[in-house]
């Protein structure tokens, strides 16, 4: 109700800076029971029973006007609190905050939507909650309906929304706003790859419009390619302040550190979450007689570092450990990868490698590591386990371990793709050349279309693929059905014949002597400038076909003024136009 | 604490300011009314003629059970067929606005966590908001209620029916007083919305709406005047029953208790709202 007592919406302050924030921390206090709470307040706090929670610690950074800049860390490690006290939705323990501009943000899926109401009622009410007044409002409604491709389901209750279509419908109204500051929390995440993708589009426009943006990612390739800055939080502490590039690298080294500080003999133990002990849910994605177990395993990139996220076609090492409780003669070791949908991608093992792996006897360790290309698309990827005998693991299973790790591809910035896998083309082009002659078009057209050009046209229900550019969909006049042309409009024909005869007509109006003149050519050629008479009839054009395009097939184009129903006064067709066309024909 | 002092005198020394940008928030804040108006009845066939049919059925039934079929009579009224309808009406209808202002408000934070948590604005809009759309109803509600006086013949004159929206409009201040010091408690201690559930109940009882005053025992009536909310009650019965006008002495004491309760819900709100979010 007043200015926020920590976040000043000042515009005096830093000229040069959109986001300023200095010494900021935010505790939260968790009490046990609510019994806790009413004896710390009862005594105005002098039995202190809460637990302090720091989420945020002298975070300090200033983000200039413009900038962009990209929040990095593991969950939990403070960027949706930080985000969310910049948006002004939670507030600072101590420290300031300084945000001058608008600012729309975009936390958690969406914003205060409305489930009972319709997609466009609750763009009206964001709208208003992000400032926008009324006609602002109604003005951008179709771009805001049209950008999150709803228009099938705008005016059904929101509550009937997937996820997907909420996201679109929050992102499209944020970016309808004219912010000053954009913040995205990792919203963006839940999106599908094609609205992910036109967002960034949308995202990038707003840098270029110089929108101060403000991202949380775990994308280290979003965050490279919207961002200049890059933030590291840890812990809720800001460990590095700099470029995206220096940031992630040092963000990946505490990754694989942290891992590794947990490895035995540089390896990782099982996590606790798909534990046997751990009760049902760890379990079903545990099974197997025990008659050996996985005891460790690794993945790492080529040098031997635990990685997570490689580049497409890098090369990444897994290495598992096994551990025998019984006599096994020759068992299998196996992995398998797949993808975020959880189709196999790759799955192999020692057997079907045919690579021996001896007798094992209880109480053996067995390591096998599995060297491989990773030559897979972009996306995340799970890698499940298995120790079993002979080929596959249905003969005696004796441990698998399903998704035991998820990591990440990485597109190569020079190289993008889309799919599963990682091909490899190689491209070759050839240099625009334009087809020599009229007769070659023949050719290549007869080639290009599956058979050679009509000589005849009737226009009917719907437009053949050989009327090339300018065409109305047909429609259906009073005796025949006609299509309305462009200004300048082209079509495909077989000109075998001494005539080409076009029928067509001009403006259907009261002024019926208004005659439009038409300039027909193929290619270089001209055929010549024809009178079409005005009025509802017909004009039936005799074309004489010169020599030199008889016998050709190619693109005829006709060119006349255009003009505009709507503007002239005639009925409401605000579309440019050009002619009438009922039949073409070769004689 | 210090802090939350701290931050109760920035929030009040800024209350200038904050009503500035609040009126910044008026659109909002009608959309929102308009919004709710009409979701109320979103689906049905009638839509927004049922704010009119509900209260219309609920003043007829008030007036048609109690005046005729019960034959209430109200002592120094027998000859006045709808006598105790009318004195029931004239209290019940702001104690109907009461009701739902404190009851909606109290859990305000917590129906509208969704929006408090993701959207940034001033918070306390969402009580002028629940506060708005009562009285939108509530007024609804009072014009029948005065068709029907016309109607029958006992209108009062202009200066009692000022009286009556006076207080009316004051027992709605202290509502959102009360409201805000409610709803921001029932954020930390979900248990103050049973509170003020039953708090309600007992209150209503406590009032002579139903009943007349006299036929409490005279301790018991004593122990009335006590009770801020019946003397509120007692001045718009006299109001409308009988043309007359509450004390200038009652009048101050209410608008100034009813100031300082808001005040106080205001203090409470600031004293707390940075924890608002962190809770919900």
């Amino acid at each position: 109700m007043n200015s926020e007592s920590g976040v000043a919406g000042s515009s005096s302050q830093a000229a040069g800076s959109a986001v300023k924030v200095q010494g900021l921390c935010k505790d939260f206090a968790s009490f046990a029971s609510p019994w806790d709470r009413l004896v710390e307040w009862g005594t105005l706090g002098r039995y202190r029973r809460h637990e302090t929670i720091p989420a945020l610690t002298d975070v300090t950074f200033d983000l200039r006007r413009g900038g962009a800049l990209a929040l990095v860390g593991a969950n939990g490690a403070g960027k949706s609190t930080l985000l969310k006290i910049v948006s002004g939705t939670l507030f600072p323990t101590a420290g300031r905050v300084e945000v001058s501009g608008r600012v729309a943000s975009l936390l958690e899926l969406g914003m205060g939507f409305q489930p009972e109401f319709s997609g466009r009622e609750n763009i009206v009410f964001n709208g208003r909650f992000l400032g926008l007044k009324d006609h602002e409002i109604q003005d951008r409604m179709a771009d805001i309906i049209a950008f999150a491709e709803l228009e099938h389901a705008i005016q059904r209750p929101l509550r009937t929304y997937s996820s997907g279509m909420l996201l679109r419908l929050a992102f499209a109204v944020v970016a309808h706003v004219d912010p000053d500051i954009l913040v995205i929390d990792e919203a963006l995440a839940v999106g599908d790859a094609y609205f992910t993708q036109k967002c960034l589009v949308r995202i990038r426009r707003f840098r270029r419009d110089g929108v101060t943006l403000l991202f949380a990612s775990h994308d280290p390739l979003a965050v490279k390619s919207l961002c200049d800055e890059a933030l590291l939080l840890v812990e809720g502490r800001c460990l590095d302040w700099g470029s995206p590039d220096s940031v992630l690298e040092h963000y990946n080294s505490l990754v694989a550190r942290g891992r590794s500080s947990r490895a035995i003999l540089n390896m990782e133990g099982v996590p606790a979450r798909v534990s046997r002990r751990s009760g049902t849910e760890g379990n079903s994605r545990r099974s197997g007689n025990s008659r050996a177990l996985v005891a460790g395993f690794s993945l790492t990139d080529a040098s031997g570092t635990a990685c997570r996220s490689f580049m497409a076609g890098d090369e990444g090492i897994v290495r598992i450990r096994a551990l025998f409780l019984d006599h096994v003669n020759e068992p299998t070791v196996g992995l398998l990868i797949r993808d975020r949908l959880g189709n196999d991608v790759y799955g192999t093992n020692t057997w079907q490698q045919q690579v021996s792996t001896g007798s094992c006897r209880p109480g053996d360790l067995l390591e096998v590591g599995f060297r491989i290309p990773l030559n897979l698309g972009p996306g995340e990827y799970s890698l499940t386990v298995a120790l079993h005998t002979l080929e596959s693991h249905v003969h005696d299973s004796f441990d698998w371990i399903d998704r035991l790790l998820v990591f990440r591809i990485l597109s190569p910035p020079a190289a993008r793709f889309t799919g599963t896998a990682f091909l490899r083309p190689t491209l070759d082009v050839t240099a625009p050349v334009p087809l020599q002659d009229l007769q070659t078009w023949t050719g290549t057209l007869t080639a290009a279309f599956g058979g050679e050009p009509p000589r005849m046209y009737q226009v009917g229900e719907s437009t053949p693929p050989w009327f090339f550019q300018g065409w109305y969909p047909a429609e259906r006049g009073q005796e025949d059905w006609f299509a309305w042309t462009r200004p300048s409009f082209g079509f495909i024909i077989d000109l075998r014949g001494s005539f080409l005869e076009l029928e067509v007509g001009a403006r259907p109006d009261s002024r019926g002597d208004q005659a439009t003149e038409a300039d027909i050519s193929m290619g270089p050629v001209s055929l010549g400038r024809f009178v079409v008479a005005g009025g509802a009839g017909w004009t039936c054009l005799r074309i004489p076909i010169p020599p030199e395009v008889s016998g050709c097939a190619g693109l005829v184009r006709v060119t006349v003024p255009g003009w505009r129903a709507s503007a002239a006064g005639e009925g409401g067709d605000p579309r440019l136009l050009g002619l009438r066309v009922r039949r073409i024909h070769v004689t | 604490m210090v802090s939350a002092v701290r931050s109760t005198w920035k929030f009040l020394s800024g209350l200038g300011g904050g009503l500035v940008k609040l009126l910044g928030y008026r659109d909002l804040l009608w959309q929102m009314i308009r919004t709710d108006l009409r979701g109320r009845y979103r689906g049905s066939l009638l839509g927004l003629s049922w704010t009119v049919v509900h209260p219309l059925v609920m003043i007829g039934i008030y007036i048609l059970v109690f005046s005729r079929l019960m034959g209430a009579r109200l002592a120094g009224h027998t000859d006045a067929p709808y006598a105790f309808g009318i004195y029931l009406c004239a209290a019940l209808l702001p104690w109907n606005l009461f009701t739902e202002v404190m009851g909606r408000s109290t859990t305000v934070f917590l129906e509208h966590a969704n929006l408090v948590k993701k959207m940034a604005f001033p918070n306390i809009l969402l009580h002028l908001y629940v506060a708005g759309t009562a009285a939108v109803h509530a007024a609804i509600v009072m014009c029948l209620f005065l068709l029907f006086l016309l109607a029958v013949g006992q209108l009062p004159p202009l200066a009692a029916l000022a009286a009556w929206i006076l207080l009316t409009v004051l027992q709605l201040v202290l509502a959102m007083g009360l409201g805000l010091v409610a709803s921001t408690l029932n954020v930390f201690f979900r248990d103050v919305g049973q509170i003020v559930t039953v708090l309600l109940q007992v209150g209503f009882w406590l009032t002579p709406i139903v009943y007349v005053a006299d036929i409490l025992p005279s301790p018991a009536r004593r122990m009335l005047r006590f009770n801020l909310l019946a003397r509120i009650a007692q001045g718009q019965q006299e109001a409308i029953l009988n043309h007359g006008l509450p004390g200038p002495g009652l009048t101050a004491v209410v608008a100034v208790l009813a100031l300082a309760v808001l005040a106080a819900g205001l203090a409470c709100y600031a004293a707390l709202r940075h924890g608002i979010p962190d809770e919900l």
